[in-house]
């Protein structure tokens, strides 16, 4: 209970500011800006899927966005397909490429199964990077990918495409909230809590965790789309390594496994990329201290040690009340 | 329907040379408390984890209500009704008490799980929450954090989320160890209260509470079965006592 009232109260004044932000005449390099953090907060919930809320590290999601750009990108320039197919095929690729990982990388745990996430998402890179330059273009990428074709509405606008990429991250997070407070979603924090529990009860949880990892293969393929929608651009970097390196920083930076910390943590990486880039070209330097400090003094996240402080605050309150002996 | 509910056959676990189990044949009939007792390392958790699943390296078969059940995954067994408590408590630690019996129950409503907030399915889930509840006595403490909970609490608990499937066959393992003394007596009068009807396999180091509450006791040494009989038999048995009681064979 606690932890839904503190998603509310994180949740409405970051709804505000998204929602009046193109009302205040921001540039468009802010718009654009607003754009990319949603776009990439919407990779880090898919993200947090796997990690926060089974509790494993993939060291392999650069695959699943990269593909979602790289399928966005094909269908709609050379088989001429809609952009909301594109979309939809892009959501396909990065679900179908998490299904075929699956059968590698759950067959191990823990640290083995970041290195086969890193080891399969390396090869794809490989592959983008040379032996599919037909497809792919090589290491000089897609250029001119399609922006979102809606009843006349030009979306090569920052404004109106923020528009859009608003609304899809808002479903995004609506269907989070929905899919966590599931009783899927309840035996998938179980399975975190303690697997041998859940399979003994008779849950497969081999299964549950295929599952859970194609939909945040499929939500990453999303965000490869909006991603690649919005640089109008894609190339194979979205497919390496470092790629799915940021979005662990990320999510660990906001506080894995809380409904905003995602979100928080995409915001306060590309702030401070962007703020720290204009300064010195020693930025990313600068960024991994700053990861060391907040992992040193925030283990749980921005997002996670705000949930904590709320919960004892309440507990304290609750106490004084005399609501609890 | 098989009369027998567990068989093992010729079952033989080794690590290197180390025979954890070697070549046990047994029969536990259906609705029948069996104790199995034997000093460390006699191989009782070893068998255990064999009938339940989480041991699958192992020669020999098994079978459950006469099926095959030797390379059946842990949780196909559980939907064939066998229902595991653990000697360290497996909880939802930082799950209410009652979300880990919500859990519980709806495996045992469904093998499908809703991706979507489901009211109705949940309040089909009530009742038997609700009775679990009352059974184990921690209805006061539904809404606690089931890892801040005592330790005998934290293991009523368990056996609350190990019997709502309703399992035909209960397997536990050592479901007193790091009880408190005052809570004994009322675990041991649960534990018996939910073995009517079923088919019971329990390791327990405490005596007086496996004695009064098995009907068969099954004496593991070295990974053999030594002797089997009735609580009273074995007390008296001369090999049990030499090899378990440390006591001097007359």
């Amino acid at each position: 209970m606690n932890a839904s009232r503190f998603d509310l109260w994180l949740g409405l004044p970051l709804a505000a500011i998204a929602l009046l932000l193109p009302f205040t005449g921001p540039s468009d390099f802010m718009l654009n800006l607003a754009t990319l953090v949603m776009i990439w907060a919407v990779f880090a919930i898919g993200f947090d899927f796997v990690f926060g809320l089974l509790g494993m590290v993939s060291f392999g999601h650069a695959s699943f966005l990269g593909l979602g750009g790289y399928a966005l990108a094909l269908a709609t320039q050379m088989w001429g397909l809609p952009f909301c197919a594109g979309v939809s095929l892009a959501i396909v690729a990065g679900a179908l490429c998490a299904w075929l990982f699956s059968f590698f990388a759950l067959r191990v745990s823990g640290i083995f199964f970041a290195l086969v996430t890193l080891a399969l998402s390396q090869l794809l890179y490989i592959l983008a990077d040379s032996k599919l330059r037909a497809w792919t273009g090589g290491a000089d990428g897609l250029p001119g990918v399609a922006r979102p074709g809606l009843g006349g509405i030009d979306f090569f606008d920052s404004t109106l495409f923020y528009w859009y990429v608003l609304a899809v991250f808002a479903l995004v997070m609506a269907a989070v909230v929905v899919l966590r407070r599931s009783p899927f979603g309840r035996v998938i924090a179980g399975i975190r809590q303690n697997e041998t529990r859940a399979e003994q009860l008779g849950f497969d949880v081999h299964r549950y965790k295929q599952i859970t990892f194609i939909v945040s293969g499929g939500i990453s393929g999303l965000a490869g789309a909006l991603l690649a929608s919005l640089l109008m651009y894609v190339n194979p970097q979205m497919l390496h390594w470092t790629t799915s390196g940021d979005v662990i920083i990320m999510t660990l930076l906001g506080g894995a496994g809380t409904l905003w910390g995602p979100v928080i943590g995409v915001l306060a990486f590309e702030v401070l990329k962007e703020w720290l880039s204009g300064w010195t070209q020693y930025w990313y330097g600068i960024l991994g201290l700053i990861f060391i400090l907040a992992t040193l003094f925030f283990p749980k996240g921005i997002v996670g040690e705000l949930q904590e402080r709320y919960g004892q605050w309440r507990d304290k309150a609750a106490r004084r009340d005399g609501r609890i002996s | 329907m098989s009369d027998i509910a567990l068989k093992c056959d010729g079952v033989t676990v080794s690590y290197g040379a180390l025979n954890a189990i070697d070549d046990v044949s047994h029969s536990f009939a259906q609705g029948r408390i069996y104790g199995l007792i034997g000093p460390n390392g006699a191989g009782k958790t070893t068998l255990l984890n064999v009938l339940a699943g989480r041991q699958m390296r192992h020669r020999g078969s098994i079978h459950c209500f006469g099926a095959d059940i030797t390379r059946t995954p842990p949780h196909e067994r559980a939907h064939l009704g066998i229902g595991r408590s653990f000697q360290i408590t497996k909880i939802f630690a930082e799950m209410t008490v009652l979300d880990n019996l919500r859990i519980a129950a709806q495996i045992k409503h469904s093998r499908f799980q809703p991706f979507w907030i489901a009211p109705r399915y949940e309040r089909r889930l009530a009742g038997d929450i609700d009775a679990m509840l009352e059974l184990t006595g921690l209805s006061a403490r539904r809404d606690d954090i089931a890892g801040t909970l005592s330790y005998g609490l934290q293991r009523a608990l368990e056996l609350g989320i190990t019997l709502m499937p309703d399992p035909r066959i209960l397997l536990l393992d050592e479901p007193l160890a790091g009880v408190g003394q005052h809570e004994i007596a009322s675990s041991t009068r649960l534990i018996k209260a939910v073995s009517a009807g079923r088919t019971v396999l329990l390791i327990e180091h405490n005596m007086d509470a496996i004695m009064s509450l098995s009907e068969e006791i099954v004496v593991m040494s070295n990974g053999r079965v030594i002797a089997v009989g009735a609580p009273e038999q074995i007390r008296n048995d001369a090999t049990v006592r030499s090899v378990y009681l440390g006591e001097e064979e007359s």
